[in-house]
C-alpha cells in the first residue's frame, strides 16, 4: 500500500486540519498541518510527538495518541457471588466494599471496583488503588438496614470483614477534615451484603497459598474413605 | 514537634544534616519506620555476613509506592546486596495481619520481590479485603519457593545472628481466628528482635560459650496488638524472679528475667487507646518509643492522648508528686508524624551497633506520599 492509499493518512490530516482552525492556530502552523511546512523544521521527539520549530522561536508540537482498549485475559468474567441477589446487569458498576477496621464508634471502610474472577475462581481486582472512607458504625449499620436501602430481608451487623456491594460515588468519600462521612453521601441503594461469599472467597484464597489445591478425584477419595479408615 | 498539642516541646530538638550511609558499618543493624501516615511499613537492614552481604526483614508494607524506591536507593548505595540472583536477599517477610494499612503495599512488593524472599509470615486470619485477597494469590503463584508460615506466640528464628521471638498471637487466640471471636488486631504478630544472637565465641580449634544477657540490642515491635493480646503476652513471657522457684531460677539463668524488655519500641496499634498500657509499657521499658500515625486526626484518630500520657508516665513516673514530663524527644517518644520549623521529620531510621557505640535516630523529611531521599537524611543531635 502506497502513502496515498493510506485510508488513515488523509483522514489524520483532516482531523490536524479542524482542530487547527478550530483553536484559531496561526497560519504557519495550519501550513505546517497542511503539509506545507514553510519555513518550519520538523523534529520527531520519542515516538508520539512531531515538534514544528521556525526561526524566532515560534513553536507548534504535535502529539500522535494510540488508545486501545486492553481486552479482559481469556478465562475472566466479572464476580457473580449466589445467593445475594445482584442485579442481573451493571455489575461493573458495583463497588467492593469493605469493613477493614474498626476503632471505637467508627469504621474504616475500603472502596475498591468491582473484581472479576479469573480461570481458578480467584478474585481480581483491577490496579486502581482502594479509596478509604471512614463511617459511624451506628450510621452505617443503620443505613444499610433501612428497608429503601436494604436489598432482601435479613439485617446486616456490621464487623470488621462484613463486605457489602453498592454503587459508590466516589467524589464523595473524603470527609475534608477526616471526620466520618454520612453513608447516604457515597453510598447509593440498593446495597447488598455480600459478607458471606466475600469471606468464602477470603477462605478459598488462604487455603490455596497455603497447600496445593486438590483435584475432585483426590476429594471424592478422601471423601469416600470409611471413616474409620 | 508533638504531633499532641497538648505536650508541645518547651525545647525543640536539634537534627543535623548528615552523610546516612557513610555512618553505617557493616555490624550495624539498620532499623526503618517508613513515614506512610496511619500505617506501618517497617525494613531491618541485617548486619552484613562474613561475606560482606547484608540481607534485610520486611515488616508490614501499609503502602504502595514507599518501599520500592526505597529498596532500590539501598542497592544502589549497596546497604543492600545485590545477591546473584537475589535469592534470600528477604530472608522473612511479615504481614503482621491483614489490615490494609499494613498490608494494603504487600501485593506490590510481592510482585516486585517476591522471587528473593524465603519466609512469609501471617497470622492466618482470613480477611475479605483485596489486599488480603491479592496477597494470598501471589503467594499461591510463588508457592513452593516461599515459606508459609502461621507462628504463635514463642515461635523463634534464627537469621543470621538475629533472634526473632514471636510474642502473639498466642495460641489461646489463634485457636479462635476461625470463629471470627478476636478482633482482627489481636491476631497481631508482634515481634522481640535481639542482636547479636552469637552465643559461641570460636577460639581456633575450640568454642566457648559467652553469655550476653544484659549486652545485647533488643527491639520490640508491636504491629496492632491490643489489650486482649498483650495480656496473653504478659502470661506467655512473665517476669521472673529467681527467689521464687528453683524452675523460674533457672529459666531467668538461661533466658534473662525479662523476656519483654527491649530497647526500642515500635508502640502497638499507633498508639490507640486500647493498644497499649501502663503494664505493658513497664514491661517493656523502651528507651526509645516509636509512633507510626498521621498525629491527630486522620482516619482513625491516631496518637490516643490516654495511651501517650500512659507512655509517658511509664517512662517517667511523675503524676504522683505532679510534675510535667519532660517533652516526648527528650523521653525517647519520637513520631512519624513529626514535624520541625523546616517541615516535617519523616520516615524514621535507627542505626544500632552491636553494644559499645551509640546508636543514631535519623529522619529523612518525607511525607507519606513522597519516596525516601537518602541525601535529605539528618540524625539527631544527642547531648
Amino acid at each position: 500500500m502506497t502513502e496515498d492509499e493510506h485510508p488513515l493518512g488523509a483522514r489524520l490530516e483532516d482531523l490536524l486540519r479542524r482542530q487547527a482552525e478550530r483553536r484559531g492556530a496561526p497560519m504557519w502552523i495550519r501550513e505546517v498541518l497542511a503539509g506545507q511546512t514553510a519555513d518550519a523544521t520538523l523534529e520527531e521527539e520519542g515516538d508520539a510527538r512531531v515538534v514544528a520549530t521556525r526561526a524566532g522561536g515560534d513553536r507548534c508540537e504535535i502529539e500522535v495518541r494510540v488508545i486501545f482498549a486492553t481486552p479482559p485475559p481469556a478465562g475472566e468474567k466479572l464476580w457473580r457471588p449466589g445467593r445475594v441477589g445482584l442485579p442481573r446487569k451493571g455489575l461493573e458498576k458495583l463497588s467492593y466494599i469493605v469493613v477493614d477496621e474498626i476503632v471505637g464508634d467508627d469504621a474504616v471502610v475500603s472502596v475498591s471496583g468491582w473484581p472479576k474472577v479469573d480461570d481458578r475462581g480467584r478474585l481480581v481486582f483491577s490496579d486502581e488503588p482502594a479509596l478509604g472512607v471512614r463511617a459511624s458504625v451506628d450510621a452505617l449499620t443503620n443505613y444499610v438496614n433501612r428497608p429503601d436501602v436494604r436489598s432482601g430481608q435479613r439485617s446486616t451487623s456490621l464487623r470488621m470483614g462484613s463486605a457489602l456491594a453498592a454503587v459508590v460515588r466516589t467524589a464523595r468519600l473524603s470527609g475534608g477534615d477526616g471526620s466520618p462521612v454520612p453513608p447516604a453521601r457515597w453510598l447509593v441503594p440498593p446495597v447488598y451484603d455480600i459478607s458471606t461469599p466475600a469471606r468464602a472467597k477470603a477462605k478459598e484464597a488462604f487455603y490455596a497459598a497455603v497447600a496445593p489445591t486438590l483435584s475432585r478425584a483426590e476429594v471424592e477419595a478422601i471423601e469416600q474413605e470409611a471413616p474409620d479408615a | 514537634m508533638s504531633p499532641m498539642p497538648r505536650n508541645a516541646p518547651t525545647v525543640l530538638p536539634e537534627f543535623k544534616d548528615d552523610d546516612f550511609v557513610q555512618s553505617i558499618n557493616a555490624e550495624d543493624l539498620v532499623y526503618w519506620l517508613l513515614n506512610v501516615g496511619d500505617g506501618d511499613l517497617q525494613l531491618i537492614l541485617l548486619p552484613a555476613r562474613p561475606d560482606g552481604t547484608r540481607r534485610a526483614i520486611v515488616v508490614d508494607v501499609g503502602q504502595a509506592g514507599k518501599l520500592p524506591p526505597l529498596l532500590e536507593s539501598l542497592r544502589t548505595t549497596s546497604l543492600l546486596s545485590q545477591l546473584p540472583d537475589d535469592g534470600q536477599l528477604f530472608p522473612l517477610v511479615v504481614g503482621t495481619h491483614p489490615h490494609d494499612d499494613h498490608i494494603s503495599g504487600m501485593p506490590e512488593f510481592l510482585r516486585l520481590w517476591g522471587h528473593a524472599i524465603r519466609e512469609y509470615w501471617e497470622p492466618g486470619y482470613w480477611h475479605t479485603s483485596r489486599a488480603y485477597q491479592s496477597t494470598m494469590q501471589l503467594l499461591e503463584d510463588a508457592d513452593p519457593h516461599i515459606q508459609h508460615t502461621q507462628p504463635t506466640s514463642g515461635t523463634t528464628r534464627f537469621v543470621g545472628r538475629v533472634k526473632i521471638v514471636v510474642l502473639s498471637p498466642a495460641v489461646g487466640l489463634r485457636r479462635r481466628f476461625d470463629t471470627y471471636g478476636v478482633d482482627l488486631n489481636d491476631s497481631s504478630i508482634s515481634l522481640r528482635i535481639e542482636f547479636p544472637a552469637s552465643r559461641v565465641e570460636q577460639r581456633d580449634d575450640r568454642r566457648v560459650y559467652v553469655g550476653l544477657r544484659g549486652k545485647t540490642r533488643t527491639l520490640l515491635l508491636g504491629a496492632d496488638s491490643l489489650l486482649a493480646s498483650w495480656a496473653q503476652v504478659l502470661v506467655d513471657f512473665p517476669e521472673l524472679h529467681s527467689e521464687n522457684s528453683p524452675a523460674a531460677e533457672a529459666i531467668e539463668k538461661a533466658q534473662g528475667p525479662d523476656a519483654l524488655d527491649a530497647e526500642i519500641f515500635k508502640v502497638p496499634h499507633h498508639a490507640s487507646k486500647h493498644g497499649l498500657n501502663l503494664g505493658v509499657v513497664e514491661a517493656v521499658g523502651p528507651e526509645l518509643s516509636l509512633i507510626s500515625s498521621v498525629g491527630s486526626g486522620g482516619k482513625y484518630n491516631f496518637p490516643h492522648l490516654v495511651t501517650l500520657e500512659a507512655l509517658r508516665e511509664g517512662l517517667e513516673s511523675t503524676t504522683s508528686d505532679g510534675r510535667p514530663h519532660k517533652d516526648d524527644w527528650l523521653l525517647g517518644i519520637h513520631y512519624t508524624a513529626a514535624r520541625d520549623p523546616k517541615g516535617p521529620l519523616g520516615s524514621i531510621a535507627l542505626v544500632i551497633p552491636p553494644k559499645g557505640r551509640k546508636r543514631e535516630l535519623w529522619r529523612f523529611r518525607d511525607d507519606p506520599n513522597e519516596p525516601v531521599d537518602l541525601s535529605k537524611a539528618c540524625h539527631l543531635v544527642q547531648n
